[in-house]
């Protein structure tokens, strides 16, 4: 291990097992008989052993606890499940047709939409008073919305789908990174000269060596989908809610039983968190086994008989994804609308009146929050690169392993944002940091950190080594062979992995809100106050502007490597 | 958008304080008392000390036109007194709450984060009685006496609790219902009248789910009825101390009104609104057809941003309804509290009291007493109470005091136990 590896674990590290500490240690207070009570920060603890911490009781007794981490369980398994499955058979039913490439751009722009707008979205489809509704109603001559109840459903069906309709895209766009590497044409020949059809050859031959590299990414979205706050507010049930709502609900209160609550509720929410993770790794025990059953007894009667169903898998992939993604963007659409209507009621299609009120109003308050957005940005996502960068060299002059640094970096979003940040704000408090936004960029560093070194990271693999020993060969020293060939070769890695760590940074809610206490704004934090407001044209608004920002960065990914290299052959 | 800000101010605040008081006294047993030496009752000092100083008012944000009103008041300010005010827009008051009792736990009597902030109810009582505010100075404030707290005692009572100069008052709120006439002829004017009316008209009608402020606005309004049919007790005497053993016994009616119409609520009580917002916009989309306020211009503001049809009237319920009024407090560890008091008073002035209420997206009811505006002002003020949907002063000033503080919390606290869990 290099000394820059060391460093990396450290800075790293350390903030994360502060913050968890922090926040998780005043679930073990106890109350002494005096009234008083002994907290295990403060004081060497002396507690009566044996003995449950209150917290813990106060816990387990809070009416519908159980249900709410049953729905942050499920949510934890059926959004990747449902992610994973609709992402393969599209990419088994599409193979090496065009269209499925033109609906592989379309995810582009919807994985640049925060997730608070895409749930907005949803919401405004599907709800009854929604788009979809008022569709129905314009056709069947309804006056009155129906009175069901999908969004907020205490079975979380609208909360799994609003996730997948994100993490999808995500899947999509990772596999699509990892599929050359998996030799995926070769591999369906084979298969079809056995006598497989298209997609069952696919799903039988790509699908097994594709999964194990996209599997981190998959983690990330089992540990995210299992506590996310923002979604489950608005898509999630309410009787009870989501564990993470009312964590976050406790950690907010004042007062100190509330605070141990949430402190408990935390270890509670790691512990799903991680057991949902741990059914995953269960569930790909049983399934690579069936399909190590299914390949090996593969004979031709069986592959016939499997090829049945061909054609429903194929169907499936052909409309499961690109119907969620035109969902998404149909929702961006009536958001638009919605910013800039006035009168909107139900059943009417459109809005009755037009107005610019609502944009008026944004943009009069807009240019602080986009400053520091923008600011906060820039300063986590250039540490960021730098910091990667320079792992990455002395890893590529050393020939050090990184394997485990790559697992390592994926901890910040493998323990929920909530447990660790709110700790480290505790941490800023007692050390007397003010908040401050140099504080929020460090802690936009730890989401940003992870997706750019393991973009740099692919970059360095795939940077052909010989180029930089020729290089050496004709008297370039190790810094000329960084600058003068390996960073405009790996231009475009450095471009993506800006781009992705900015979009990131941009969409961030907790972490800008905790550590900033209210006095950093961004375009964030204002949107997600005034989702509060109930009006569909300042939430419309708002997530519009929200949106903006992240999508003109993945513009930037597609399009600034296309201008750079419109000169040379084969570089993209 | 917020409409009507107090109103939505309270749904924010929810969460807020209720504060163990046993722990606040414990933590702060160590930390200084810190009263700086301000001379309130020197105003023209405080005026001088106040020019250049930066005042960061935690107040929350989730209102547009609130937060443009408050820019207006920076620039004037800035201009006028050379205060630089700052409006920190809190998602949550309570983060605001959290934060003092997390900096005077580590020390910090000096150099705080907020210099004035939005308080009520509950939080105002934790932190006065855990000397966290700075005080007394609300009524060495000039513009105090244009309140006439003689005249109105609520100006000096907050929830209930006695505000004893540690709060300026700064706006006021009273609960209104309010319907779409083309729907709706004759509404429901007692709880009684709403149960069989909901009835005969299920899914018309429904809650924000405690502890969202409006929700549990409604609990003890719904309360205070219930208990004033069924008992000849005082109810004064009764709702203005803490709920004590016989709370059971007293909440019981309630628990049973709510047992028989929850099956006739909107998507049979399975799930409820988070705000009072989302009630509005509900009502606007003809999925109620009877929806609730915490501001009485809550109808006019709302029809003039589009978000409510002309049609909408709002009224007060036969025995009058829950009203207060909102605070404004200093921290004691507050670095500028001579630029937090002249802001204060600001906020109180005849000019800016009248510019919130006459504010179409606002509508802000003044906490002046009527005569110390100006004819003219009191002109376009009464030509304001006439317009559709405004509520008539005759029936505003049937007033119910808000309950001891600590009601909200057994409220609160009994209903999600109750209904909380799911089925």
């Amino acid at each position: 291990m290099t000394w820059a590896t060391r460093f990396l674990f450290l800075l790293l590290g350390a903030p994360l097992l502060v913050g968890s500490v922090l926040a998780l240690a005043p679930a073990f207070a106890y109350y002494m008989p005096d009234g008083s009570f002994n907290d295990p920060l403060n004081h060497s603890s002396n507690h009566p052993a044996g003995l449950i911490p209150p917290a813990f009781v106060t816990l387990v007794s809070t009416p519908g606890i159980a249900t709410s981490a049953m729905t942050s369980l499920l949510a934890g398994l059926l959004t990747p499940a449902l992610s994973l499955v609709s992402v393969y058979l599209f990419l088994a039913a599409t193979q090496t047709r065009r269209a499925g490439k033109l609906i592989a751009q379309l995810a582009a722009p919807v994985l640049a939409i925060p997730h608070a707008a895409a749930a907005f979205a949803l919401a405004l489809m599907l709800a009854p008073t929604g788009v979809a509704s008022r569709l129905v109603a314009t056709l069947a001559g309804w006056e009155l919305p129906p009175d069901y109840l999908f969004i907020n459903h205490p079975n979380s069906v609208a909360l799994v789908l609003g996730l997948a309709l994100k993490e999808a895209p995500f899947v999509l766009l990772v596999a699509l990174a990892a599929l050359p590497s998996t030799d995926a044409p070769r591999r369906v020949a084979l298969a079809r000269t056995l006598g497989y059809r298209p997609t069952t050859a696919w799903l039988l031959t790509v699908a097994p060596a594709l999964y194990p590299l996209i599997r981190l990414p998959l983690f990330a979205v089992i540990v995210f989908a299992s506590s996310t706050v923002d979604v489950a507010l608005i898509l999630g049930p309410s009787l009870p809610p989501t564990l993470s709502v009312r964590l976050v609900e406790w950690f907010v209160a004042p007062e100190i039983e509330q605070r141990q609550l949430a402190s408990a509720a935390a270890l509670l929410q790691l512990f799903i968190s991680l057991s949902a993770l741990g059914i995953w790794l269960l569930f790909e025990r049983l399934i690579a086994r069936a399909y190590a059953t299914i390949v090996a007894r593969g004979t031709p009667r069986e592959a016939y008989r499997v090829a049945r169903f061909e054609a429903v898998l194929t169907a499936v992939g052909n409309t499961l994804l690109p119907t969620s993604l035109v969902l998404v963007l149909m929702g961006i659409a009536a958001l638009c609308l919605a910013s800039v209507g006035g009168q909107w009621r139900y059943p009417a299609i459109l809005p009755t009146t037009w107005s610019l009120q609502h944009w008026s109003a944004a943009l009069s308050t807009w240019q602080t929050p986009l400053f520091n957005a923008i600011a906060i940005a820039l300063l986590s996502v250039t540490a960021a690169i730098v910091l990667s960068l320079v792992t990455l060299e002395a890893q590529a002059r050393s020939r050090a392993g990184t394997a485990s640094l790559s697992t390592f970096l994926y901890l910040p979003l493998l323990i929920p944002q909530v447990v660790f940040i709110s700790g480290i704000a505790v941490f800023a408090e007692r050390t007397r940091l003010p908040p401050s936004l140099l504080l929020v960029a460090g802690g936009h560093f730890f989401f940003v950190m992870p997706y750019v070194y393991l973009t740099l990271q692919s970059g360095y693999a795939r940077l052909d080594s010989r180029w930089l020993l020729l290089a050496k060969t004709l008297g370039a020293s190790s810094t000329v062979c960084f600058w003068r060939v390996r960073v405009p070769l790996m231009s475009t890695q450095l471009i993506t992995a800006a781009m992705l760590g900015l979009t990131i940074s941009l969409s961030l809610y907790l972490p800008t809100q905790i550590l900033g206490a209210g006095r950093v704004p961004t375009i964030t934090t204002e949107a997600i106050a005034l989702v509060s407001s109930g009006s569909r044209g300042t939430i419309g608004t708002w997530a519009l502007l929200q949106s903006a920002l992240p999508t003109l960065c993945f513009m930037l990914a597609l399009l600034l490597p296309r201008l750079i290299w419109s000169k040379r052959k084969g570089m993209l | 958008m917020g409409n009507s800000f107090t109103r939505t101010f309270f749904e924010k605040t929810r969460l807020i304080a209720r504060p163990a008081i046993a722990w606040l006294l414990i933590s702060f047993s160590t930390s200084a008392l810190c009263q700086s030496s301000v001379d309130v009752d020197n105003w023209p000092q405080i005026s001088a000390e106040a020019r250049g100083q930066r005042v960061y008012f935690h107040a929350w944000g989730g209102d547009t036109a609130l937060n443009a009103h408050l820019s207006w008041v920076a620039a004037e300010t800035m201009s006028r007194f050379g205060i630089e005010l700052i409006h920190v827009k809190l998602a949550d008051t309570s983060s605001a709450v959290t934060r003092l009792i997390a900096e005077h736990d580590a020390g910090n009597t000096e150099r705080g984060s907020a210099d004035l902030i939005w308080l009520n109810g509950e939080n105002f009582s934790a932190l006065k009685r855990a000397n966290l505010l700075f005080g007394p100075w609300a009524e060495a404030q000039p513009n105090f006496e244009l309140v006439d707290a003689d005249r109105f005692p609520e100006m000096r009572q907050d929830f209930g609790v006695r505000t004893d100069g540690y709060e300026s008052p700064w706006t006021r709120s009273q609960l209104i219902f309010y319907y779409d006439s083309e729907r709706l002829i004759e509404p429901p004017r007692t709880a009684q009248s709403l149960k069989t009316w909901l009835r005969e008209n299920p899914g018309e009608f429904t809650y924000p789910r405690p502890p969202a402020f409006l929700g549990t606005t409604l609990l003890k309004q719904l309360l205070i009825e219930l208990t004033a049919e069924e008992t000849t007790a005082d109810i004064e005497t009764l709702f203005s101390n803490p709920p004590n053993e016989s709370f059971d016994a007293v909440s019981a009616p309630l628990w049973a009104f709510l047992d028989e119409i929850h099956p006739y609520l909107l998507r049979e009580a399975r799930h409820f609104p988070q705000s009072g917002a989302q009630l509005r916009s509900a009502l606007n989309d003809r999925e109620i057809s009877l929806a609730f306020a915490f501001s009485p211009n809550e109808v006019v503001s709302s029809i003039s941003r589009g978000e409510l049809a002309p049609s909408t009237r709002s009224y007060v319920f036969e025995s009058g309804t829950l009203s207060n009024v909102s605070f404004v407090a200093i921290p004691n560890n507050a670095p500028s509290k001579q630029g937090a008091m002249a802001v204060a008073n600001f906020l109180l002035s005849p000019e800016v009291q009248f510019k919130a209420a006459t504010n179409a997206k606002l509508a802000s009811e003044p906490v002046l007493s009527f005569e110390n505006f100006t004819h003219d002002q009191q002109a376009v003020l009464l030509e304001n109470a006439r317009a559709p949907g405004a509520v008539s002063p005759t029936e505003l000033a049937r007033k119910i005091q808000e309950p001891h503080p600590s009601w909200t919390i057994e409220l609160e606290r009994e209903w999600l136990r109750r209904y909380g869990g799911g089925r």
